[in-house]
This record gives structure tokens, sequence and C-alpha cells, in this order.
């Protein structure tokens, strides 16, 4: 059986250690996203790799966290690598997991690790790649998440990615396999609405009517940040304010997603501060606007009413 | 085509060189993107470097070490060091431009040392009873250090190259990280690189053990390679 993840409202993420920007959104937030790697350093001895918190950053972030609850959001799993995903996230997942307990956490659906040309190479993609919808991508991925799934009694979700290749081998689109791969796994979805609506845009699909197939009873968090464009492709850019075109897509999800827990502004910690306090109060204003949405919710104050 | 060769086929036309030919839009779009991380990761880990590239040339400097080094790692730290040591192996690379880039990645490695409790071991190159410690590096400048770094955070022109041997030791224990070695320390310094530094000199040799620049190894014993 899943575990059932608490609903806890509206969240941040966002690397910027700068106090004024967090004392600004103080008080607004429900939760705090966390990415471990940015909290470590990363050596590579042969073919593996290590990474280790790096004390003052890890003490930094959960002081900063200190009365609210964290979800992790990892980067560096490579969870969809036909050569092996990247075990040392697992490691400081373990230690994170003891320092202290996350809500749930979740990964990108892709890879960034491929088979080098030589027996046992393994090469970088310096950015993150999607998977073909193929079913040897699913038979590859579905048992990595169900491993995690299994790892710690919270949610594990795997993130929708943005990408901008045409022709993605396999028969299914991406609705299709998102469904197919927490079915085989049991993992959750952490649907970023942004990414989605990009490759909407960029793809030529509608979104109302691919986001009308998936299984939304799966969706715990939803991802929501801005981009810009370059040479007619949307990019995933999390560079600022949220689209009002994502934020109606958020709206109908909400009211369809009974198990949503947690709506996630995400945003570079540069952007951020050009953003400044006022301007991210407004995007985590508008997200609490939406989470009021939840069926939940409704319910509640009908209950309040009575 | 298995998945395997479909994300090799795949990783090799992102990280193909500029030259190769562009591909359909989305796939150009996505080699621009992995570069502009790399780019990103550079300047976070090394600033000043970044700040010290004269512009004239600067774009076609960046492509041409992204065709030639690969990309490993998210952290910037690796692209730091692999750039740092593109630099150093320039023919003709721009003045003092190398030196800060040794400088910023000898302060990563200090950090970095203490953050994998290894500041006490040995560097994995080195060799003999007294070793440099894996932390600690020694970085050569044309000038004055201080005139070069400090212009360099200025973004003010560098100085002149002149005719002294300048250098900084870097190591973990260093109050402030970074000292000029005095001339009997260099002279240690350099007989431990050779691998054949007397214990006889071992007088300059317990400040740089205190400061973690050194480190003694027990012939035999665990970090003797």
């Amino acid at each position: 059986m899943r575990p059932t993840p608490p609903a806890l409202g509206v969240g941040l993420s966002c690397a910027s250690d700068e106090p004024a920007l967090w004392e600004a959104v103080a008080g607004h937030l429900d939760y705090v996203e966390v990415t471990p790697e940015h909290l470590c350093r990363e050596r590579i001895i042969g073919a593996r790799r290590h990474m280790r918190y790096a004390p003052d950053a890890l003490a930094a972030t959960l002081a900063r966290c200190e009365g609210l609850p964290i979800v992790v959001h990892g980067v560096e799993l490579s969870i969809g690598s036909a050569c092996g995903w990247n075990a040392a996230y697992i490691d400081i997942l373990d230690q994170l997991w003891s320092a202290r307990p996350f809500a749930w956490h979740s990964e990108h659906l892709g890879f960034l690790l491929a088979p080098g040309d030589a027996p046992g190479e393994v090469r970088y993609a310096g950015v993150p790649l999607p998977l073909p919808t193929t079913d040897e991508a699913l038979d590859l991925v579905a048992p990595r998440a169900a491993a995690l799934v299994q790892r710690y009694p919270v949610p594990f979700l795997l993130e929708n990615g943005v990408h901008y290749l045409p022709h993605l081998p396999g028969a299914r689109d991406e609705v299709e396999f998102l469904n197919a791969l927490t079915e085989r796994s049991g993992c959750d979805l952490l649907l970023d609405l942004f990414n989605f609506h990009c490759n909407a845009q960029n793809h030529g699909f509608d979104a109302l009517e691919a986001l009308s197939r998936l299984r939304l009873d799966r969706v715990v968090e939803i991802h929501v940040a801005g981009g810009v464009t370059h040479d007619g492709y949307l990019l995933d850019a999390h560079s600022g304010a949220v689209p009002a075109a994502v934020w109606s897509l958020v709206d109908h999800v909400v009211a369809r997603a009974p198990r949503l827990a947690g709506i996630t502004f995400e945003i570079l910690d540069g952007a951020a501060e050009r953003l400044g306090g006022a301007g991210m109060l407004e995007q985590i204003a508008r997200a609490r606007e939406s989470w009021r949405l939840r069926p939940a919710a409704a319910q509640e104050v009908v209950r309040v009413a009575c | 085509m298995s998945l395997a060769e479909w994300q090799r086929d795949l990783v090799a036309r992102v990280t193909a060189p500029s030259g190769a030919p562009p591909g359909p839009a989305g796939l150009a779009l996505t080699r621009m993107l992995q570069r502009n991380w790399r780019y990103t990761r550079l300047t976070h880990a090394l600033p000043l470097t970044m700040l010290a590239l004269p512009a004239a040339g600067r774009d076609e400097l960046l492509a041409d070490y992204c065709d030639v080094c690969p990309c490993v790692s998210f952290f910037p730290v690796h692209e730091a060091r692999s750039f740092a040591g593109y630099l150093a192996r320039l023919p003709t690379p721009p003045p003092h431009v190398a030196s800060i880039a040794a400088m910023e990645v000898a302060l990563i490695d200090a950090f970095e040392a203490d953050v994998f409790d290894d500041a006490a071991t040995p560097r994995p190159d080195a060799r003999g009873t007294l070793r440099l410690a894996r932390g600690a590096s020694r970085v050569r400048f044309s000038a004055a250090p201080e005139q070069v770094l400090g212009a360099a955070l200025a973004g003010r022109a560098l100085p002149r190259t002149d005719a002294t041997d300048h250098e900084l030791l870097v190591a973990p224990g260093i109050a402030g990280l970074a000292r000029p070695p005095t001339a009997e320390e260099r002279r240690l310094l350099d007989a431990c690189e050779r691998g054949c530094a007397d214990e006889l000199e071992a007088s300059a040799a317990a400040s740089l053990l205190g400061e973690r620049v050194l480190v003694r190894v027990v012939q035999g014993a665990p970090g003797d390679e």
C-alpha cells in the first residue's frame, strides 16, 4: 500500500542563501523543498562517484527550515541510465533521512549518465535528457522506482521532464508512459506543470487534453516555475514569475488531484534575488489561491460552515 | 537500437564539438543549453578566472575548451579543475589567467579536504616521506599575487608579468588559507615534489606540517601508495 502523503500546502524550492529573501517569505511557506546535491561536494575516483555533505551548508539549510517540513528533490540519480544509476545519490539521501526525515522525495524522470565507447566507460551528458517511451525504458525504470518506494516510509515521486528533441522513440506518448510507470512501480508523480506547458507548446499538443488522460490520483506534488523563449522554444529556466497559462493548468489539476500534498514554486537563486521578496510573495500567494481549490479544502469549508 | 545504444548516441550528439552538423533545431538547442550549463558552472566555481578572461577571443576559448574537455559532473568543481588544466596546457595562455584559475581550484581543494576528512592525507600524485597534503597546493604567479587577484576582482587590467617567481601556498591549516612560502620552505617543497625530501631539512617542515601543507608518511603505512 502506498504511503499517504501529508497535505502540506505551498512550498519553495530555491538554493539562495540570501537571508533577506528567506526573511521575506518566512511565515508564508508550509514546507521547503531541498535538493541534497546543492549541499554536497563530489569526488570521482575511477568510475565511482562519492558525495559528502559540506557540514556548514547542511546545517545552514536545516536551520533555515526549522519548524517546517522538508521535502527532497534530487537531480543526480539518473534513474533512467542504461549503464546504472548514480548510487552516490542514494548514500546522501540515506544520510539526510537520518539527519532530518522528509515528507516525501522525488527525482527527475530522465538520464544524465550514458555508456561510453569503451567497456565500462560512462559519459556524463551535462544536461538532463529524456527517456524514450519504450518497453525497455519502462522495464528499466519501474523496478528502480519501486525500490525507492520501498526504501523509506514516505512517497517517492518521479517528475515529468522538459525536452526539446523531436521524435523520441516509443509507441506511447508522455502521459501513457507516466501512467504505465506509476502503475508498474507504485511510485507517485511530481507533476511539473511548467515542463508540461513547455512540452505542449514546443511539441504541439493540447495540454488539457493530455492532462485529462493522466492519472491525477497519482499526483502528490506540483511544480511551477517561470521560463524564457529562445528561437521559438519555451525553455524551462526557473527564471521568474509563473505564466498565467501555467496557473490555469495548476487550477485545473488541483481540483482533480485527490492526493495532492503540495504546490512548490521553483526559482533559481539569482532569479529569486532579482524577483525580490515582494515578487516571491506574489507567487506564493497565487499558489495558495490554487491550493484552496483542492477537493479536500472544499470539504473543510463545508465542515466549518456546518 | 537498444536503450544503451540510443543513450550513447544521444549523448554523443549533445556533446558533439562546435563544428559538428547542427542536426534538428531541438538538438541544436539542447547542445546550446548543455554548453550554457558548463559556462554557468565555471562562473560559479571560478568567478575571478572568468572575470579575468580577455573579452577578445573569450567565446572562442570557451568553445574550444568544451570541444576538447568533456563534462563529467553536475558539480562545478570538476569543471573548474578541468578548465584550470586546460588553461595550464595552452601554449600561449592569456597572461595570469592560468594562475588565477589554479588559485581558485587550490582554494576549493583546501575547503574540500576538510569536507572529505582527508586534509591529513597526501596528494595521490605525491612521493617520499614528506608529501604535499591532499588539500594543499603551490600556486605560481608571474606578478605579485595580490595585484593579480585584486585586479581580477575589481575588473581592472591585470598587471604586467615580471621576471620574479611569485608563489602562494594554499592549505586548510593556513590562516586565511594562503600565504607566500619562505625561501627555506620553497627548497623543502621542491625536494618534496621530487620525492627526495631529507628529514634533516625538516626544521622548515614544522610550520608546513602544522598548517597541513605537508604530511609525513610512514613507509608501508596506509596512504603510502
